[in-house]
C-alpha cells in the first residue's frame, strides 16, 4: 500500500507513511501529519497499538468502531488522504481513520452582520461546528441534510439544508439542476457558490443571501428556504429570497414591532437616498432648479458659485473620494484604518470645499449617501445600491429630472423581472390576492 | 392615466353642451360594461382573450378580433407615449430635442413591456402602491385649496340637462378602461377567483371622473378653463406647497404623471405584444419566461419605433386629433369586445349543456 501511495503522491515531504513493528505484528500506516489531529491518531491508533497492545482486541477494535471504514479501493486512497484521512494496512485489509484537524471548536462573533441585543455567535470556517449550530437553533427531525463536493482542485464539501415539511420543491429541483451544471476548479467561498448558483452573474442584485448568522439561517429554514453551508467559509448562502430579506436585520425581530417597523422604513429611506441623491443633485443644479422652492434653489446655486465645472463632474469627485475611502478602509489594517477616514473625510472634504473644487451641499450629498449605505444591512445587497448609483448619475447628466424617473422605473421593472430560484424577487401580494390591486390602477 | 390623454381637454371644451350629462352617461356605461366584461372572464378561469377566442371560434374569426385587440392596446401605448414627451418636455427640459427625450421614454417602455405577464403584474402593484398617497396628496391639496371655487364648479354642474355628446361619453368612459386588463391578466388568475371590491368600481370611476373634471374648472374658473391643452399640468401649478421644499405641486404631479404614464405604456406594449404573439399557430401562454424570448424584444422594438414614426407625423393638433378619434374608436371597440364576450359565455354555457346530457361533467367556472 505504502509504495503505490507514495508513487501516486510523489512522495511529498510532509506524508509520514511508515510501516510499525510492535515486535508481535507488522502494520502499514501513513497520513499527513499537517492535516490530522496527532492526539486523535495517537488514542485511536498508536496507543492500542503499541503498549496496549492485543491482537484480538485490536482486531475488534478495527472491525466495530465507527471511526474505522474498510477502504478496499486503491483508486480511493489518496483522495482520502488528502481530505485527512489515516490509512493503515492490518493483516492485508485497509482501514481508513478519521481524524481532520479541527481549527474551530467555539463559535465565531458576528462581525459583518452585527447585532445590539440578539445572539452574537456567528457561523465558523468549519463545516461540522456549523452543522452543529444550526442543529441547536432548528431542532426538528425533518431537518434534512444532503452533503456534496465540489471544485476540481479544491474538493470542497458543502452541505444543503431544508426542512422537508415546509420546503418549497421548486426551488429545491432548480438548486440541484443547477449544481449539476456547475463547473469550477477553486471553491473558497461561499459568495463564489452563490454566484454560480444565482446563474446571474451579469445580474444587478444578488439573488441568494449570504450571512453569518445561525438564528438567520433558522429563520429562513423555518419559512421554507433552504441553506447551503461550504466549508471553509464563514458564510451560509440561503435561497429563494425576496428583496425585503436583504432590507431586514435580525434585530428587527427582537425589538418591540413599532420600533423595529420604524428602523426598516428609515433603511428604506437610507436606501433610496443613497442611490438617488447625486443623481437628483446633478439634476436639479443643471436641469430643474425650479423644482425646489426659491431659496434652496438660491442656496444650491449659491453654494456652487465657486465651482467651475458642471455638477456632474463635481459628483464624479466626490463619489470616486467616498468610494476610495471606503475601500481603503475594508483592505487597510485596523490601526491605519481610522487616520484614513480622518484624513479622507474630514480633511479632505473640508479642503476640497474651501478650494473651490466642489460645493458645500455636494459635501453633505456625500456623506449623505456614504452614511445611508452603510445602514442597508447585507453587504452584497449595498454594493448593488452604490453601483446602481453610478446608473442614476449618468442617467441623469443627459436627461436629468426626467431620467431620475424613468431610471427608477427601470429598475422596479427589473427587480421584478428577477426571480430567485424561481420565486418572484419583489412582490408584494400571494397570487390570489393581488387582481383587484392591478386592476384598479387605471381608473 | 386619463388625464395625459387630453380626457379632461375634451370634456371641459364641452362643458356648457353637455358634458356633465356626458359623464353620468359614461359612468353608467362603464360601470355596466365593465362589471359585464369581467363577469363574463370569471365564466374562463386562466384563460386570457386570445385563449378564449381560439376556443370558441374558427381560426379567421378569431386572429382578426385579437389583432383587433392588439392594435388598440399598442395605439394607446403609442399615443401616450407621444403626449407624455410632449408634456415632459414643456414642463421639464424645454429646451430639449423631443426626440433625445423620446428615445428614453420608448427605450424605458420597450424593456419594461418586454417582460413576462407576472413581471408587468408585479411591477404595476408595486409602482401603485408607491404611487397611491402622492396621488391622494394631490387630491387633497385640491380639495382644500382655499383658491378653488366651488361656485365655478356648481355654475358647470346647473348644464347637467344638455343632452351628452359622443365625444365626451367616450372620452369620459375611458375612465372605466382599467378593467381591460383582465383580457390578458386573467390567464393568472386561478379558477374560483373571485374579484373582490367589483362595488369599488363605480364608485371610483364616479368619483376619478367628477374628479378630473370638477377642479380644474374650480381653479380656472367656467371660461378659462379652456384656453389649456395640458389642462391638469396647469391646474396643478395653481397650488403651493407652503412649507415643503418642493414648493410647487406641479412636481409632484409630473412625477405623478410620469410613472403612470409609464406604467400604462408598458401595460400596453405588453398587452399588446401578447395579443400578436398569440395569433401565432404555435403558441402557448407562458405567464413566466425566463429569459425573455427574442419575440419579446421584437415585437415592442416594433411599438417603439412607431412611436418613432408617430411622432415625427404628430404635431399638437394632430395628437389631439389623433387622440379623440381614437377615443372614440375605442369606446366601440369595448362595447364590441363585451357583446363577443357575451355570445362567447352563452355559447360556453350551451357546449357545456349538451355535454352534460351526453354525460359529461364539464362545469364552468362555478
Amino acid at each position: 500500500m505504502l509504495d503505490q501511495i507514495k508513487q501516486q503522491l510523489g512522495d511529498p515531504a510532509d506524508l509520514l507513511a511508515k510501516t510499525l513493528d510492535n515486535g508481535y505484528t507488522k502494520m502499514e500506516f501513513c497520513f499527513f501529519p499537517s492535516m490530522c489531529d496527532i492526539n486523535q491518531v495517537k488514542d485511536a491508533i498508536m496507543v492500542p497499538f503499541s503498549y496496549r497492545f492485543d491482537p484480538d482486541e485490536f482486531r475488534r477494535m478495527l472491525k466495530s468502531s465507527p471511526g474505522f471504514v474498510r477502504a478496499d479501493n486503491p483508486d480511493e486512497w489518496v483522495a482520502m488522504l488528502l481530505k485527512g484521512c489515516t490509512l493503515i494496512q492490518y493483516e492485508g485489509a485497509v482501514y481508513a481513520m478519521e481524524a481532520i484537524r479541527k481549527m474551530e471548536t467555539k463559535p465565531g462573533n458576528t462581525e459583518v452582520e452585527a447585532s445590539l441585543q440578539g445572539p452574537q455567535s456567528s457561523f465558523t470556517e468549519d463545516l461540522d461546528m456549523n452543522m452543529n449550530l444550526i442543529r441547536l437553533r432548528y431542532n426538528l427531525p425533518t431537518l434534512a441534510v444532503e452533503k456534496m463536493e465540489k471544485g476540481d482542485v479544491s474538493k470542497t464539501r458543502f452541505m444543503i439544508l431544508y426542512d422537508r415539511d415546509k420546503v418549497d420543491r421548486k426551488p429545491l429541483d432548480e438548486l440541484h439542476k443547477r449544481l449539476e451544471t456547475i463547473q469550477m476548479k477553486l471553491l473558497q467561498a461561499a459568495g463564489q457558490l452563490g454566484m454560480y448558483l444565482g446563474n446571474s452573474r451579469f445580474s444587478l442584485f444578488p439573488v441568494t443571501i449570504q450571512t453569518e448568522r445561525p438564528d438567520r439561517v433558522a429563520q429562513f429554514l423555518e419559512r421554507g428556504k433552504i441553506a447551503i453551508m461550504v466549508d471553509g467559509s464563514r458564510f451560509a448562502i440561503a435561497l429563494p429570497v425576496r428583496f425585503f430579506d436583504f432590507m431586514h436585520a435580525m434585530d428587527d425581530d427582537y425589538e418591540p414591532f413599532w420600533m423595529g417597523r420604524v428602523i426598516i422604513l428609515f433603511r428604506y429611506i437610507g436606501m433610496l437616498l443613497s442611490m438617488t441623491l447625486p443623481s437628483l443633485y446633478i439634476a436639479v443644479s443643471s436641469y430643474n432648479p425650479e423644482f425646489f422652492r426659491v431659496q434652496l434653489a438660491f442656496s444650491i446655486d449659491g453654494s456652487r458659485a465657486a465651482v467651475p465645472y458642471p455638477a456632474f463632474i463635481e459628483v464624479f469627485i466626490m463619489l470616486f473620494m467616498i468610494e476610495a475611502l471606503i475601500e481603503a478602509s475594508i483592505r487597510l489594517p485596523r490601526f491605519v484604518g481610522s487616520t484614513a477616514a480622518t484624513v479622507g473625510g474630514l480633511i479632505l472634504g473640508q479642503a476640497a470645499q474651501q478650494a473651490g473644487l466642489v460645493s458645500s451641499i455636494m459635501i453633505i450629498v456625500t456623506s449623505v449617501v456614504a452614511i445611508s449605505n452603510f445602514v442597508i444591512p447585507n453587504s452584497s445587497f449595498s454594493y448593488s445600491i452604490r453601483a446602481l448609483k453610478y446608473l442614476f448619475v449618468v442617467v441623469s447628466i443627459f436627461y436629468g429630472m426626467i431620467g431620475v424617473i424613468v431610471t427608477m422605473f427601470l429598475v422596479i421593472v427589473y427587480l421584478c423581472h428577477l426571480r430567485s430560484f424561481g420565486q418572484p424577487y419583489l412582490a408584494l401580494f400571494m397570487p390570489s390576492e393581488k387582481e383587484h390591486q392591478s386592476h384598479k390602477k387605471s381608473g | 392615466m386619463n388625464i395625459m390623454l387630453f380626457v379632461p381637454h375634451i370634456l371641459v371644451k364641452d362643458r356648457f353642451d353637455g358634458a356633465v350629462m356626458s359623464l353620468l352617461v359614461a359612468i353608467a356605461c362603464g360601470s355596466v360594461v365593465s362589471m359585464v366584461t369581467i363577469w363574463c372572464y370569471q365564466q374562463f378561469p386562466e384563460m386570457g382573450l386570445p385563449e378564449i377566442l381560439h376556443r370558441y371560434f374558427p381560426a379567421w374569426i378569431a386572429i382578426p378580433l385579437i389583432v383587433l385587440a392588439g392594435v388598440a392596446w399598442s395605439t394607446a401605448g403609442i399615443l401616450v407615449v407621444y403626449s407624455f414627451t410632449r408634456t415632459m418636455g414643456i414642463f421639464f427640459n424645454p429646451e430639449t430635442n423631443e426626440f433625445y427625450f423620446l428615445f428614453i421614454v420608448v427605450f424605458a417602455c420597450v424593456l419594461a413591456g418586454s417582460r413576462s405577464s407576472r413581471s408587468v403584474q408585479f411591477t404595476l402593484e408595486i409602482l401603485f402602491l408607491i404611487i397611491a398617497p402622492l396621488g391622494l396628496f394631490i387630491l387633497f391639496k385640491a380639495v382644500t385649496d382655499d383658491q378653488v371655487s366651488w361656485d365655478a364648479m356648481r355654475v358647470v354642474a346647473g348644464y347637467v340637462w344638455k343632452a351628452p355628446t359622443l365625444k365626451s361619453v367616450a372620452a369620459a368612459s375611458f375612465l372605466f378602461s382599467g378593467y381591460l386588463n383582465i383580457q390578458l391578466f386573467n390567464r393568472m388568475n386561478p379558477s374560483g377567483y373571485k374579484l373582490k371590491y367589483r362595488w369599488s368600481i363605480p364608485l371610483l370611476g364616479a368619483f376619478f371622473a367628477f374628479f378630473t373634471f370638477f377642479i380644474p374648472i374650480g381653479f380656472h374658473g367656467t371660461m378659462a378653463v379652456e384656453h389649456y391643452v395640458f389642462l391638469w399640468s396647469v391646474t396643478a401649478d395653481s397650488m403651493v406647497m407652503k412649507y415643503g421644499f418642493v414648493q410647487r405641486v406641479l412636481f409632484t404631479f409630473l412625477i405623478l404623471f410620469a410613472v403612470l404614464s409609464l406604467m400604462f405604456v408598458m401595460n400596453a406594449f405588453h398587452c399588446s405584444m401578447e395579443f400578436f404573439k398569440s395569433c401565432s399557430p404555435n403558441y402557448k401562454p407562458k405567464p413566466e419566461e425566463m429569459p425573455v424570448p427574442r419575440s419579446n424584444w421584437i415585437l415592442c422594438s416594433v411599438f417603439g419605433a412607431l412611436s418613432f414614426l408617430y411622432s415625427l407625423w404628430a404635431n399638437e393638433q394632430r395628437n389631439t386629433w389623433a387622440t379623440e378619434w381614437w377615443l372614440v374608436s375605442r369606446f366601440f371597440v369595448e362595447l364590441f369586445a363585451m357583446f363577443v364576450m357575451l355570445f362567447v359565455v352563452l355559447r360556453a354555457r350551451k357546449k357545456s349543456n349538451v355535454r352534460g346530457a351526453k354525460g359529461g361533467s364539464a362545469h364552468y367556472g362555478k
